[in-house]
């Protein structure tokens, strides 16, 4: 069975006899089961038998059973949910998350949980309380996060599309280190029903795939407003548009912005140029805040982390620990022991930084920097249609090369968090493979474009001529 | 900027229900990160305002009971209440 397919040539290859949902789900298991990636925390042992039912029942979607994975900060229903943190080990969530509702009613089988950096704080994977995933490209490197294990799930063809979630650049980071497409949406576009929160004012839900087209249709699929996040809106389908082409649209380079090393620099000058051949435009432009937009997301982050992550007291669900014998602060104490350290030190920072007498400091000022950079991106759209940058400033890099230096990994995210912090669709398309590994250039767009984000991600797939995942 | 001090960090810990096992190593790292933040100081947002967002409660769901599965995922439940450590 050749798993190296896009979603839209699975469901093809079903819808025309090639080979049924059960044996590409079965053969799809067999892959996860034998890989050492690690990029799955479990693995749906009835996936096979759901594939059977679209089988017998092609009503069933028009995903026809397609092996998708699913992030594991995002709740399932008969599956665990555990944020890759021992403190909710063994947990499973009592109802799904919308976007995993749709998912499952277009035909998608869930083949399992993909692994994260614990509570989704941190961008190589390496922070899972699990163990890392490693990159299919070359396993002694990181394969990007936090949705690492998704996007490794993809380029080692564990599955063929994935759910992610993005806060800062999680979705886009390990597409881009993992040689795949991650797609961060318009704030509100797909509903955060069912997503464990971290910091749930910029983070969505994201769809990842092998190509653009497929990354549109998992898009489609599960975008819209839904009763149960209120910040949920409709927005326009991607897929019928997505062939339509960049002929004169206006592209735009953030004037100071981190071009990356040399390698980066020049795949992404290349995809400059193979834009400019679609008939693509570009020119600088300004955004005075994007110097200090990194800093500012953490704080946010780490102020919302704090707040979000106190429902964890382990008192209604979490892990087995008995109540006798403990005063209540002295059992939530000791049950979030199991806090993995980055969770642990973003929790301190969150009840710092907007604690009285350090919140001047740090969240207003944050706040008014997420503010006037909203404002100075909103002032840039009139210029331009959208904004271009490499999606991650370095290739990368090995396990363990960057995991004690926590400044070096906050400043990896600085081209990604503006789309966070203002709100835009922003997706990451592979490029250009340089000295073996894959790099990702970013599109980000005005709010609710989530179509022409792809589109223009699109057309430079068209031109690229990206090799594809190496496994 | 002050360096932010163990004691200080381990305060906010004891605050935040944490258990912090190498106050010392952690409070080296989130000194760090403090640090980083510090850049913010050069942004120029003085006299910017902060927007609150406002929804109207029209916008939002209704505030009602709704059933759902979840007693069956709650452990330590008994005779239908959650057991909890004393306060």
């Amino acid at each position: 069975m050749d798993l190296r397919v896009s979603a839209e040539q699975y469901a093809a290859g079903v819808a025309g006899g090639d080979f049924t949902a059960q044996e590409f789900v079965a053969a799809t298991v067999d892959r996860i089961k034998s890989s050492r990636l690690h990029a799955y925390l479990h693995v749906d042992e009835s996936a096979v038998e759901r594939a059977r039912a679209v089988d017998e029942d092609p009503g069933r979607g028009p995903l026809l059973g397609m092996p998708v994975s699913v992030k594991d900060n995002i709740c399932t229903s008969g599956m665990p949910t555990t944020c890759a943190s021992r403190m909710l080990e063994g947990y499973v969530s009592p109802y799904e998350a919308t976007a995993v509702e749709r998912l499952r009613s277009a035909g998608a089988v869930v083949v399992g949980k993909t692994n994260m950096d614990e509570f989704a704080m941190g961008i190589t994977t390496e922070f899972s309380a699990y163990g890392p995933t490693l990159n299919p490209w070359d396993t002694e490197r990181v394969p990007g996060g936090s949705s690492g294990g998704a996007a490794a799930s993809l380029a080692a063809l564990e599955c063929c599309a994935a759910l992610g979630s993005d806060t800062g650049g999680s979705v886009r980071n390990p597409a881009s280190f993992c040689g795949v497409v991650g797609f961060k949406p318009t704030y509100g576009a797909v509903s955060r029903h069912g997503l464990v929160s971290y910091a749930n004012s910029i983070e969505q839900i994201g769809p990842m795939a092998r190509t653009v087209r497929d990354a549109a249709w998992i898009f489609d699929s599960v975008s819209g407003a839904d009763a149960r996040d209120p910040t949920s809106r409709d927005v326009p389908p991607a897929l019928e548009s997505v062939e339509d082409g960049v002929e004169g649209a206006r592209f735009g380079l953030v004037r100071g912005a981190d071009g990356g090393d040399a390698d980066v620099a020049g795949a992404a000058k290349a995809a400059v140029s193979d834009l400019e051949g679609a008939g693509a435009q570009f020119q600088e432009i300004s955004l005075g805040m994007y110097e200090y937009s990194v800093a500012a997301y953490y704080v946010i982050t780490s102020t919302e982390a704090g707040s979000n992550l106190a429902r964890f007291d382990n008192v209604r669900y979490g892990y087995e620990m008995p109540v006798d014998g403990y005063e209540f602060g002295a059992y939530v104490s000791k049950a979030r022991s199991r806090f993995g350290p980055e969770v642990t030190r973003r929790m301190i920072l969150g009840g710092f930084v907007p604690s009285a007498g350090h919140a001047g400091k740090y969240f207003l000022k944050a706040l008014k920097v997420k503010h006037k950079l909203e404002a100075q991106v909103e002032e840039a759209f009139k210029e331009v249609d959208y904004v271009f940058s490499p999606t991650v400033p370095v290739l990368p890099f090995k396990m363990g090369e960057k995991i004690d230096d926590p400044v070096t990994l906050f400043k990896l995210d600085a081209n990604t968090v503006m789309a966070n912090l203002a709100g835009k669709p922003s997706v990451s398309v592979p490029c250009a493979v340089r000295r073996g590994l894959p790099v990702g250039v970013q599109i980000t767009g005005r709010s609710g474009d989530d179509a022409g984000v792809l589109r223009a991600a699109r057309a430079l797939e068209r031109r690229a001529g990206f090799p594809g995942v190496p496994a | 900027m002050d360096a932010v001090r163990t004691a200080e960090i381990e305060a906010i810990a004891r605050m935040m229900k944490i258990r912090v096992s190498d106050a010392e190593e952690h409070a080296g790292r989130v000194r760090k990160m403090l640090d980083y933040f510090g850049t913010l100081d050069g942004a120029d947002v003085e006299s910017d305002q902060i927007r609150p967002a406002s929804v109207p409660l029209g916008s939002l769901r209704p505030d009602e009971a709704r059933p759902s599965g979840a007693p069956s995922v709650l452990h330590g439940l008994r005779d239908g209440y959650v057991r909890a450590p004393k306060i």
